[in-house]
């Protein structure tokens, strides 16, 4: 019996959870200041309960920036002290015409 | 005999994590290191960027937090309007788990730090 996907972090999986959460709240918007603060609640929020019916034993932190298409230069950049071989993060970056969106998860087994 | 490894005596840290000691530590690491950038430029930004996650990670260790994974996150960009929104949400143990976050900005970049430490059963 294969039980390693019940105990480690699946990227691909996480990763496809995360282009869902964007596409819904975002997929056809165009920037707004007025909204980013609700867009970006409703992003991780929707990713977090997605997260959570996978019935992992993790605990998840999913953090998520909005940035408008201005010409602007934004680096981001992550370390992690953990167990390679159960932790894992998925990062995904999405574009539309007038917005950038980075979406980053963390699973760290318990 | 199985004993529960979730057992509230054993599952609690002596040393839980401090917001107020990880964020003075991380005010320190990042004005020492970024106050030195008058200019935002991209090829130096992106090895920052790199090089500062780096830092805090190793200087979280010195701190010597028992049974905690850390998690370091850094976002640099260039100042150019208000039009950036950063928002996180965990799913942890609140007794044990914690974060700490610093922002720095000048007038051509700024830098947003968090420090996410999770406690291991």
């Amino acid at each position: 019996m294969d039980d390693t996907n019940d105990t480690s972090f699946v990227v691909d999986e996480v990763s496809n959870v995360i282009k869902e959460s964007i596409e819904a709240t975002i997929g056809s918007q165009s920037y707004q200041q007025a909204r980013i603060n609700t867009w970006t609640s409703n992003i991780v929020e929707a990713i977090l309960n997605s997260l959570t019916k996978l019935n992992k034993p993790f605990k998840y932190i999913v953090s998520c920036v909005i940035m408008q298409k201005n010409g602007a230069g934004l680096h981001t950049a992550s370390s992690c002290f953990w167990d390679n071989t159960t932790d894992g993060s998925c990062t995904v970056r999405w574009e539309n015409k007038s917005m950038y969106a980075i979406v980053s998860v963390f699973g760290l087994s318990i | 005999m199985n004993y529960s490894t979730l057992d509230p005596i054993c599952s609690k840290s002596s040393h839980p994590f401090n917001t107020r000691e990880v964020k003075e530590m991380l005010e320190q690491l990042i004005q020492q290191t970024i106050d030195q950038q008058n200019e935002y430029d991209s090829n130096k930004c992106t090895q920052l960027s790199k090089e500062l996650s780096q830092i805090i990670k190793d200087a979280m260790k010195t701190l010597n937090y028992e049974r905690y994974k850390y998690v370091i996150q850094v976002v640099l960009g260039q100042c150019q309007n208000d039009n950036l929104m950063m928002t996180c949400r965990c799913l942890w143990d609140i007794q044990t788990d914690n974060y700490a976050s610093y922002v720095y900005s000048n007038t051509k970049i700024f830098c947003a730090v968090t420090v996410f430490g999770l406690f291991y059963y």
